[in-house]
């Protein structure tokens, strides 16, 4: 998959680095001095790169657990979020990446050692609930089984009751996970959209039905599974399809426990929708019915209130016993 | 249009001849060209290579095509008239160093690149080694989106054939034997550069003949124009009153106020 490897200096000879470099024999491998030469050098274009992107191998110097804004917390009472990779396989094109980063490479930092240092150190800081967040620079699962990111962290959150990590996936690379013993602090998050808006504007991703399959599968492994409805994107005949949408949803999963719902609707900070609206000047999405209020760029507020309600009430009326979140920056 | 920036005239005789290009500037540097290629003769080392790159990039119609550094280069270990592709450029001196884009296929080789500031006969041991790339990858950086840049060398000198052996007939005959894998290079680096459109459609232009809009409104002209077509893909221009006393600004707030008023109802 990838033609070309930039790798940092420092994590040449590391036994992760040396077992990804294993599965892409033919790649050429540059040697770079520290990834932010590549990632963050100033004239890139993220569209030209996103149809070819190159890998970083690299050393996530510090930095590495940050916490989340609170209107995105759930149900714990400290939240953080943390990111083995930047970017992701997937092309969605609403997705906020493509406006924060100048780059589309995908980035691994491979120094999971750091990080679960860290994140011990997070965990053991505090006895109330902790929750982590792993899909929020990139998709938790989508290469999974080259980063095999479950394999290495998973384990780390069993002897710890308060603490959970949340992975935050599109994806249907679940086998890491299904050959694990199943552990009740970790939520498999998976983001659905109608096949409509998958079709449109989720380049590269997984069938909607291809996620439902793996959900169940996952289900019945006994992992917890939580359902993301975001962002909840306008089109046309919205009653219609997001109806057939959630009830489609539902059929497939029959009685299977949920462990959470959010609802957020497409919303992006003015300067990353400006930065993606100069990537697809032409792309509706980035327009249609769009406004500017304090700083975030999201549907006008009638449209969006509308929305919101309509989605929160049917999804209640299908399901009453799993608890749903509203994704909305407060400002 | 795509720029070669390249040292010396032998190295360019054959992309000349089989590309028509027309010497079309004498100074400060020689530029041949046509209409979507030109090669601008920089002279040997990086001062000349940084020197012509600034140079060519005044033209900022040219900042969408390929910028192409080519010439030939040294290596320890690769047979003479190899082509490399350059995955990075480190200049000796400084230790700088710059990653120009790469487009693997078969019949490249993909290299780091030492640029040294006379020639060498102790080659490099992981690099190959010229005297131009740093200079080229220090100017061209911050103007050209990284996806265009590429340095491109043809081996021209290794431990049994040294520097010393190259003469303006090898270079030119090294060329000629490879141009149609350069040519074929080119090509595929071209595959994936998006190409913006950087004007309104001619049938739209014409309603603004005569009306003075500066850098700036031409580009939010064009942004804004665009979005209206992406929303209504079957109308060529919205439907506002434009009057003759309008200025610019006044023609750019109508034509966001017609898009802002277009938003979907549920």
């Amino acid at each position: 998959m990838y033609s070309i490897i930039y790798v940092e200096e420092s994590v040449r000879d590391t036994p992760q680095t040396i077992q990804i470099l294993k599965r892409y024999q033919n790649a050429a491998i540059v040697d770079c001095s520290h990834y932010g030469e590549l990632f963050n050098r100033r004239k890139q274009n993220f569209r030209t790169q996103k149809q070819e992107p190159t890998l970083i191998i690299a050393r996530k110097e510090n930095k590495r657990v940050l916490p989340i804004p609170g209107e995105y917390a759930i149900e714990a009472k400290y939240n953080f979020y943390f990111s083995h990779m930047l970017n992701c396989l997937y092309d969605c094109r609403y997705c906020f990446l493509q406006g924060m980063f100048r780059s589309a490479s995908h980035v691994i930092f491979v120094n999971y050692s750091d990080f679960k240092t860290d994140l011990t150190s997070h965990i053991e800081n505090t006895e109330d609930s902790i929750c982590f967040y792993s899909g929020y620079d990139c998709d938790s699962l989508a290469l999974d089984p080259v980063t095999n990111f479950t394999r290495n962290f998973i384990p780390l959150f069993k002897p710890y009751q308060h603490a959970f990590l949340e992975l935050r996936t599109k994806s249907t690379q679940i086998r890491n996970l299904l050959a694990m013993e199943p552990l009740p602090n970790i939520i498999c998050a998976f983001s659905l959209s109608p096949n409509e808006i998958v079709d449109n504007y989720e380049a590269k991703t997984p069938s909607l039905n291809a996620r439902l399959a793996a959900i169940n599968r996952l289900r019945d492994a006994g992992w917890n599974i939580a359902l993301r409805f975001d962002p909840i994107i306008f089109v046309d005949g919205f009653y219609t399809v997001y109806k057939q949408f959630f009830h489609h949803v539902y059929a497939a999963l029959g009685d299977r426990h949920i462990h959470s719902i959010t609802l957020g609707s497409f919303r992006l900070p003015k300067i990353f929708h400006k930065n993606m609206k100069r990537l697809y000047p032409d792309e509706p999405l980035l327009i249609n019915g769009l406004s500017l209020t304090n700083g975030q760029i999201s549907y006008v507020e009638n449209l969006e209130k509308k929305m919101m309600a309509w989605c929160e009430n049917t999804l209640k009326s299908l399901d009453s016993a799993t608890p749903v979140y509203i994704q909305q920056p407060t400002v | 249009m795509n720029t070669f920036i390249m040292a010396l005239k032998h190295e360019a005789y054959h992309l000349i001849k089989r590309y028509r290009l027309v010497l079309t500037v004498h100074q400060p540097f020689k530029v041949y060209q046509t209409q979507n290629m030109r090669v601008i003769l920089s002279g040997v080392g990086k001062s000349s290579s940084y020197a012509a790159t600034k140079f060519a990039l005044k033209d900022r119609s040219t900042h969408h095509g390929l910028w192409v550094n080519f010439g030939v280069a040294g290596d320890r270990a690769l047979p003479i008239g190899s082509l490399v592709s350059v995955s990075k450029v480190t200049e000796d001196t400084s230790a700088r160093s710059w990653y120009p884009s790469i487009k693997q296929n078969p019949h490249c080789y993909v290299k780091e690149l030492l640029t040294c500031n006379t020639p060498i006969s102790q080659y490099p041991l992981n690099s190959a080694c010229d005297m131009e790339a740093a200079g080229f990858m220090d100017a061209v950086s911050d103007a050209i989106s990284s996806e265009h840049i590429h340095v491109l060398k043809l081996v021209s000198d290794n431990p049994s054939s040294g520097v010393g052996d190259l003469t303006k007939i090898l270079m030119k005959q090294l060329v000629a034997e490879n141009i149609d894998l350069v040519d074929a290079y080119i090509k595929l680096a071209e595959q994936n550069l998006s190409i913006e459109p950087k004007n309104l459609p001619s049938n739209v232009g014409k309603i603004f003949q005569g009306q003075h809009f500066t850098v700036t409104q031409t580009r939010q002209l064009l942004e804004l124009y665009r979005s209206f077509s992406a929303l209504c893909p079957e109308e060529t221009w919205p439907n506002i009153e434009l009057n003759s006393r309008d200025t610019a600004s006044h023609i750019i707030a109508k034509l966001k106020l017609q898009i802002t008023q277009l938003s979907p109802k549920l």
